[in-house]
């Protein structure tokens, strides 16, 4: 899955159909488990893709949220994006 | 029969420069990776490589669709998973191959025959392999080599 699957991955978040979006969640989710992903893009696409009302698709955002904040690396990543978006949104 | 055991792999590689003929060949692989006990043997003996391998063709992306359901079978076997990640061709893995379709797409989302449609459902079956491959602990390890572990 190394070179370009997050990359892939993220791409393919940024597409319109619900099932897309519902099968990279779940790849996000299964990816996490084991590492930290620090991919460019990433975590802006795992916030935009978990803006939905698709139960499933909210469940394996927020454990794809869970897992990488459970790494330094990721909580500092996370924190970042955070404040990013928030000061965009001023 | 079982097919993958009568060498019809080996004999399609044969007569993979023959341009006229990859049509078929999409056609008969598609046809192998409906068989589920056989798609681990078929990834071993390079069939994903061939799928990789016309995938890249800029002459077939009509029926890239076919080829994408061809890995997608054989990537809905867990056993096939690491095979098929090594499957390669002209310097380019298996998840940059994957996204070649996508690529097409962009390049062609302004000519008027673009179906939107169509793009969705290469999207999705694109997601749907990876989501296949990522449920694979040997596949995700990839990913953990490459990123460099937790922090």
């Amino acid at each position: 899955m190394r070179d370009g699957a997050v990359i892939l991955l993220t791409e393919l978040a940024k597409q319109q159909n619900d099932d897309t979006k519902l099968c990279v969640a779940a790849s996000f989710q299964n990816l996490s488990l084991k590492v930290v992903l620090t991919d460019h893009g990433f975590l802006s696409a795992l916030i935009d893709i978990s803006n939905t009302t698709i139960n499933q698709r909210v469940v394996w955002c927020a454990m794809t949220f869970s897992n990488l904040t459970s790494y330094n690396k990721g909580r500092t990543m996370f924190g970042k994006e955070v404040s990013e978006r928030s000061e965009r949104a001023l | 029969m079982n097919v993958t055991k009568s060498n019809v792999i080996a004999a399609l590689t044969d007569i993979m420069d023959q341009k006229m003929h990859l049509e078929g060949i999409s056609l008969a692989l598609y046809n192998m990776s409906c068989w589920p006990d056989t798609r681990k043997q078929f990834v071993e003996e390079k069939g994903g490589a061939l799928l990789v391998r016309l995938l890249a063709d800029k002459d077939l992306t009509h029926i890239q669709k076919q080829m994408l359901t061809s890995i997608s079978n054989i990537a809905a076997s867990p056993a096939s998973h690491v095979a098929l990640l090594k499957s390669n061709f002209a310097g380019k893995n298996f998840v940059q191959s994957l996204n070649q379709p996508i690529q097409d797409s962009h390049a062609r989302r302004k000519e008027p025959e673009f179906d939107a449609a169509d793009f969705d459902e290469t999207s999705n079956k694109i997601a749907m392999i990876l989501m296949c491959l990522s449920t694979t602990e040997e596949c995700c390890k990839q990913v953990s080599e490459r990123s460099g572990g937790g922090g």
